[in-house]
């Protein structure tokens, strides 16, 4: 693994408009400099052995999760993760009956040399999705041809929808954002997931969340047209989803309404997972050591909230400094995880997002920051692997 | 305090019998990636072959995917859209007629049902989809987020060849006939409304961009804007200017309701939020 510079290609800014990026809020450099979010006069490249290792971590680190659910729900440790109580039943019923799972992404702390260690997992609403499947696929061919990248993103969701497809209760799938969201992200993001299971063969509608409608008579979700769904992508995390007015009309229409990501995932995209995931297996390669609430034998430690988005409300705390990123994060309470640096390239710190759909890794998106906390002011830089 | 606390590296096998017995994880760190162990859990997966259930040729071919040997002659979805201007669809006589029974025996109706039907997921052959990387739908929607949208954008109302016409031809909407709803015309990825004229001729509108009568509009969409006013050339607002048309402005069920989810209880117009990557993690 090694930092390279490149020419940037003169047309970048249209070439990544075209494709879809029109959330690139600049991203932070040294001094506090702004820089392109997406910034392609960097990348990182990567050796194929590399590469297989950290795919074989990935999807040891996808089973050792899904074994973790299934060990909060048998001896139902929701009250660990701040879920709501009258939702327990229904998470647990989810993962019983295998409400069908899309995709997720693992941010990892990789050096090039070593075992990558998990640092959080975004198991429910994972973002950087175009940028990681498309954006930089575009880059490669248009600058390295010939050469390889470490993505079948697309390829994967399209044929994980149409596995999906199969458990459906019919041929129709809505897709829904939050139009909260103004930067246009998520619904691009939805948008390009819309696009991958219309090509596996999908009928889908798509309109923000908030349009959803309650029919009170008639005891379902319904879309604009009034018509019920039956079947739901969701780009709206659960947390939000079970505390919103509608929540337990949610859970009430399981199973009857398909939801994805399933509710089950509320377990995995809960940083109590990092916790449970140290107790199951102690030194871990792939791990670091993560505590419930208090930092144990930790001197070192990084505190981040149960539930907590773009780096916010993180604490690093080591032996004479203390660093803190602001937020609104927090309320539900911490884990402590063991402080275990990201590396430095050039006086940057990149953090690997490797992406998993359905069972099987899909593909790596890097996040560069010049501070230790990759948050909303990290820079998206492509990567490749070599030719031979 | 006791000695026991202190496997603070992984690696120092520590005193505690529990913990120490097995230090690293039952499958010791790296293949067997997927369970294929009929556990009770989700992975919906793997293909039961304790073999190799992870792809053999790695996983960083993409375009020039390998083996699409048995790709499936498989019919592409579609994509639809629903926005403020969606009008809800006549009920069945079925569900008027539960929507009335409903309402009357709501109040001692207590919530019971539950049949877990359980749907084991079915275990399938993995499908490789082989080669291209479709960009439509995504990078349509990201126009209409581009920044620094203008209060006004200009509509032309267009032939099929784009060529821009009288706006008057852009004023009766299609039937809704065969296929797609709302007289909508799907085309590179989007749908959007056209405009049947005199023989049969289909028009639809293109905001933003340029060109004059009698030229081939540039530069211009077959989205909406997303923020302010559409307006023709002969002063007709085309779109936007009316917010608050959504949900309760039609005529809908009034059994139905909506803005349970999100922020503010705003609909598609999107409410106020922070902003930034909200969902991403």
């Amino acid at each position: 693994m090694r930092r390279e510079t490149s020419p940037v290609r003169p047309d970048w800014k249209q070439r990544i408009a075209e494709q879809g990026m029109c959330f690139d809020t600049p991203g932070r450099g040294p001094g506090g400099q702004t820089r392109p979010y997406w910034d392609e006069s960097v990348h990182y490249v990567f050796e194929m052995d590399e590469v297989l290792a950290l795919e074989a971590d990935v999807e040891l680190l996808h089973s050792m999760c899904l074994k973790a659910v299934d060990h909060v729900v048998t001896t139902e440790r929701f009250r660990d993760f701040a879920l709501p109580e009258w939702a327990w039943p229904a998470v647990a019923e989810s993962w019983r009956r295998s409400d069908p799972h899309l995709y997720g992404r693992f941010d990892l702390r990789y050096d090039g040399s070593g075992p990558a260690k998990l640092l959080e997992y975004n198991a429910d609403t994972p973002t950087t999705l175009l940028e990681a499947s498309i954006l930089q696929w575009h880059w490669l061919k248009d600058t390295h041809d010939g050469d390889d990248q470490w993505n079948s993103l697309h390829e994967k969701l399209v044929a994980r929808w149409a596995e999906i497809a199969e458990a459906l209760p019919g041929s129709e799938l809505h897709f829904t954002w939050s139009g909260g969201d103004t930067s246009g992200e998520d619904h691009v993001t939805t948008a390009y997931l819309q696009e991958t299971a219309a090509e596996a063969g999908l009928d889908t509608v798509g309109l923000a969340i908030e349009d959803l409608g309650w029919d009170v008579s008639l005891d379902r979700f319904v879309d604009l047209a009034e018509a019920p769904i039956a079947a739901l992508m969701k780009l709206y995390p659960w947390e939000w989803v079970l505390t919103d007015e509608f929540g337990k009309h949610a859970v009430r229409s399981l199973p009857e309404t398909l939801w994805i990501e399933p509710l089950w995932k509320s377990v995995l995209s809960n940083k109590a997972l990092l916790a449970v995931l140290w107790e199951m297996y102690p030194g871990h390669p792939n791990l670091l050591p993560a505590f419930l609430d208090q930092p144990g034998i930790l001197t070192e430690y990084v505190r981040k909230p149960r539930l907590g988005r773009e780096g916010a409300n993180i604490s690093i705390v080591s032996p004479g400094s203390e660093v803190q990123t602001g937020g609104v994060y927090g309320e539900e309470g911490f884990v402590y995880q063991l402080f275990d640096p990201l590396p430095e390239f050039d006086g940057f710190r990149p953090a690997l997002g490797a992406w998993i759909v359905g069972d099987e890794s899909a593909g790596l998106g890097i996040r560069e920051t010049t501070g230790l906390v990759t948050d909303d002011g990290a820079a998206f830089v492509p990567h490749r692997i070599p030719e031979g | 305090m006791s000695t026991d606390e202190e496997p603070r590296r992984p690696d120092s096998a520590g005193a505690d019998p529990t913990a120490a017995a097995e230090p690293t994880a039952p499958e010791s760190s790296r293949p067997p990636p997927v369970e294929p162990d009929g556990e009770p859990g989700p992975p919906v997966e793997p293909d039961g072959e304790p073999g190799l259930p992870v792809e053999p040729d790695g996983p960083t071919e993409r375009a020039d995917a390998a083996d699409e040997g048995e790709r499936p002659a498989r019919k592409a979805g579609s994509i639809r859209y629903q926005d403020e201007t969606t009008v809800p669809r006549e009920p069945t006589l079925a569900e008027r007629r539960a929507r009335e029974l409903a309402t009357r025996r709501a109040e001692e109706e207590e919530l019971a049902r539950e049949e877990a039907d359980a749907r084991k997921s079915k275990t399938r052959k993995r499908v490789m989809i082989g080669g291209g990387v479709a960009v439509g739908v995504a990078a349509l929607v990201a126009i209409g987020y581009a920044v620094s949208q203008p209060d006004d954008t200009a509509a032309r109302c267009v032939d099929d060849s784009n060529v821009v016409v009288d706006d008057n031809n852009c004023v009766q909407p299609a039937a809704s006939s065969a296929g797609y709803n709302n007289g909508g015309y799907y085309h590179g990825g989007g749908l959007y409304p056209i405009f049947i004229g005199g023989g049969g001729r289909q028009y639809h509108y293109s905001y933003g961009g340029s060109g004059n009568l009698g030229q081939v509009a540039t530069g211009g969409t077959t989205v909406p804007p997303r923020t302010g006013t559409a307006t023709t050339p002969s002063g007709r607002v085309v779109a936007g200017g009316s917010s608050g048309a959504s949900s309760d402005g039609k005529a809908g069920s009034s059994s139905v309701k909506r803005g349970g989810f999100g922020v503010g209880g705003d609909s598609s117009s999107g409410g106020s939020s922070s902003g930034g990557r909200s969902s991403g993690g």
